[in-house]
C-alpha cells in the first residue's frame, strides 16, 4: 500500500473536518509516524490502543523528557499533575481528590446554577454575544475561582491567561522546532498568575472558609505543598477547570444546532442535558488528542517507536471507532453516557475534574435551553484555536431568543 | 436462565481505596451498586444477577482500574428462591 497518508495536526484544514483523517489513520494506519511538523511521534487512533497506552502509564509516561527545558518557567511550571507519574503524581493528587470528588462536586450544583441564571439574565437581554466567551467562559471561569476561594470577579483575567495558554501550552508539547514565542507566552503566563496567586496564598485567612486555596494553604505541616508544588497545582486547576468545560458547553451548542433536531429534542425536554453532555463529550471531545512519552523501545502495530518518542493517543479517533460505538459519526443526545467514551483519559491522569465537567455542562446547557427559544449561530464554522492538545473556539457569536 | 444471571449469582464487587480516583463514573453507570462520596463505595453485599452485565461493564470502565470483581465462589450460592 502506498503511504499517500498525510495528517498533520498543526494544519488548520485538518481540524475543519478531522474525521475523514481519524477513520483512515484507524483502519490504515493504527499507528503512524509523523514525519513533518513535529517532533518524533507516533499518533495512534483506534479505542483498544488509546485505553491500553493511557491505563499504562509505565512505558507511556506523562513526564517530560528532561531536555525539553520546561522546569524553569515552562509546562513543567504549568502542567503540575499533568506531568508527572506515580509517586509524585500520587501525592499531588490526593491533595486536591476530595475538592473534585463526585461529593464535594454535587454540593457545587447550586452555586452553578445560581451563575448560570446571573449570567444569562445580562446575555438574554443583549440578544447576541459570543457563547465561548460571555457564557461558557464566564460560567466555567467563575466556577473554578469560587471553589479555590477567589473573587469571582477576577473572571475576566483567568480567561485570558486560559486563552492564551491553552494554544501556546499544549503547542510545545507537540512541534519539532522550539517556539520561542510560545515558550515565553507561557513563561509569562506563569509569572502573571504566580503573582496573583502570592497576594492570596499571603493572607489566606481571607480567603473563604472550606475553599480549595484556603484548605491547600493551612494543611498540616508535614502534608503541605511547597511553595512552587502549590503554585503549579491552583494554576492547573484553574486553567484546566476553565479551558476544557468551555469548549463542552460551546461545542454542545454548535453541535446541536447544527442539528435542528437534536436542539428541538434538547429544548423539548430539558432533562436530556446530562444526556447530550454525554453525547458531545464522545462526538466532539474539548482534549481531542493527549502526548506521552515511550519509556522503551517498542513495537506498535509494525512501527517501530524509540525511548523518548512521543506517542499522541487521538481520543477525539477512539471515540469514533466503529469496532466499539454503533453508528458513532451519528449525534445522537439519547445515547446516554457510555462507559467506552474517553474523553476524560483513562488509567492514573484521568481528568481530575470530571465530575465537576459534567455538572458545569449539565447545567450550563440546561439553563440556556430552558431559558430561550431559539439560537442562531452567526458564523456557521466558527474559528478555532489550532493546537492539537485543545479543540476550542476563538469565538462562537450567537444570536438567541429568550423564551 | 442466562449465562450471565449464572455468573452473577456470586458477584461481590469491592473497590480499592488506595486506586480510586472518586470520579463518579461507577455511581453514573450503575447507581444501584455504587456511590461515590470521596471515594466509591460498593452499597451490596451481593450484585443482584439482574445487574452482573452492567456491572462487569462499570468495572471494565473504570478509569483508574479500582474495581473488581470477585466470582470465584459463585459455585457455593444456593440456587435462586
Amino acid at each position: 500500500m502506498m503511504n499517500d497518508f498525510c495528517f498533520d495536526p498543526l494544519d488548520p484544514v485538518v481540524w475543519q473536518n478531522p474525521w475523514p483523517y481519524f477513520a483512515r489513520g484507524r483502519d490504515e494506519f493504527p499507528a503512524y509516524r509523523h514525519e513533518d511538523t513535529l517532533a518524533r511521534s507516533v499518533s495512534v487512533f483506534r479505542h483498544a490502543d488509546a485505553v491500553a497506552i493511557l491505563k499504562d502509564w509505565e512505558t507511556f509516561s506523562s513526564s517530560i523528557p528532561a531536555d525539553m527545558n520546561m522546569n524553569e518557567g515552562g509546562l513543567g511550571e504549568l502542567g503540575s499533575l499533568m506531568v508527572v507519574d506515580p509517586p509524585e503524581h500520587t501525592r499531588l493528587r490526593n491533595h486536591v481528590r476530595g475538592a473534585f470528588s463526585l461529593a464535594s462536586v454535587k454540593s457545587y450544583a447550586a452555586t452553578v446554577e445560581r451563575l448560570a441564571d446571573e449570567i444569562l439574565d445580562e446575555l438574554l437581554e443583549r440578544g447576541t454575544f459570543d457563547l465561548t466567551a460571555d457564557y461558557a467562559g464566564q460560567l466555567t471561569a467563575r466556577t473554578i475561582l469560587t471553589i479555590l476561594g477567589l473573587p469571582a470577579s477576577d473572571w475576566r483575567r483567568m480567561r485570558e491567561w486560559t486563552v492564551r495558554g491553552a494554544a501556546n501550552v499544549t503547542r510545545s508539547h507537540f512541534v519539532r522546532e522550539a517556539e520561542p514565542e510560545a515558550d515565553r507566552s507561557v513563561e509569562a503566563i506563569f509569572s502573571e498568575m504566580a503573582a496573583y496567586l502570592d497576594d492570596f496564598v499571603g493572607q489566606a485567612d481571607a480567603l473563604a472558609e472550606g475553599s480549595l486555596l484556603r484548605s491547600l494553604v493551612q494543611a498540616a505541616p508535614g502534608d503541605r505543598l511547597s511553595p512552587f508544588e502549590l503554585r503549579a497545582l491552583t494554576a492547573l486547576t484553574l486553567l484546566a477547570g476553565n479551558e476544557t468545560t468551555t469548549t463542552l458547553i460551546a461545542g454542545a451548542v454548535l453541535t446541536l444546532e447544527q442539528r435542528p433536531d437534536q436542539a428541538r429534542a434538547l429544548r423539548a425536554e430539558p432533562e436530556l442535558a446530562a444526556s447530550a453532555v454525554e453525547e458531545t463529550l464522545r462526538f466532539r471531545p474539548p482534549v481531542p488528542g493527549i502526548p506521552r512519552r515511550a519509556t522503551r523501545s517498542l513495537t506498535l502495530h509494525g512501527v517501530e517507536i524509540a525511548k523518548d518518542d512521543n506517542i499522541v493517543v487521538w481520543l477525539a479517533s477512539a471515540n469514533r471507532d466503529p469496532r466499539v460505538f454503533s453508528e458513532p459519526d451519528r449525534f445522537d443526545i439519547r445515547r446516554g453516557v457510555s462507559p467506552q467514551t474517553i474523553s476524560f483519559g483513562n488509567g492514573v491522569h484521568t481528568c481530575l475534574g470530571m465530575p465537576l465537567a459534567r455538572l458545569e455542562g449539565r447545567i450550563g446547557l440546561e439553563r440556556l435551553y430552558r431559558r430561550t427559544r431559539a439560537i442562531e449561530l452567526l458564523e456557521p464554522n466558527p474559528p478555532l484555536v489550532i493546537a492539537p492538545g485543545v479543540y476550542a473556539f476563538e469565538r462562537l457569536p450567537v444570536r438567541v431568543t429568550p423564551v | 436462565m442466562s449465562a450471565a444471571d449464572q455468573a452473577g449469582r456470586g458477584l461481590r464487587v469491592i473497590v480499592d481505596p488506595h486506586v480510586c480516583l472518586g470520579g463518579g463514573q461507577c455511581e453514573l453507570l450503575c447507581p444501584d451498586v455504587f456511590e461515590v462520596s470521596h471515594i466509591a463505595r460498593v452499597r451490596v453485599e451481593r450484585v443482584d444477577p439482574r445487574h452482573a452485565d452492567i456491572v462487569r461493564m462499570t468495572a471494565d470502565a473504570c478509569p483508574s482500574g479500582a474495581i473488581r470483581i470477585l466470582e470465584d465462589d459463585m459455585a457455593k450460592e444456593e440456587p435462586q428462591p
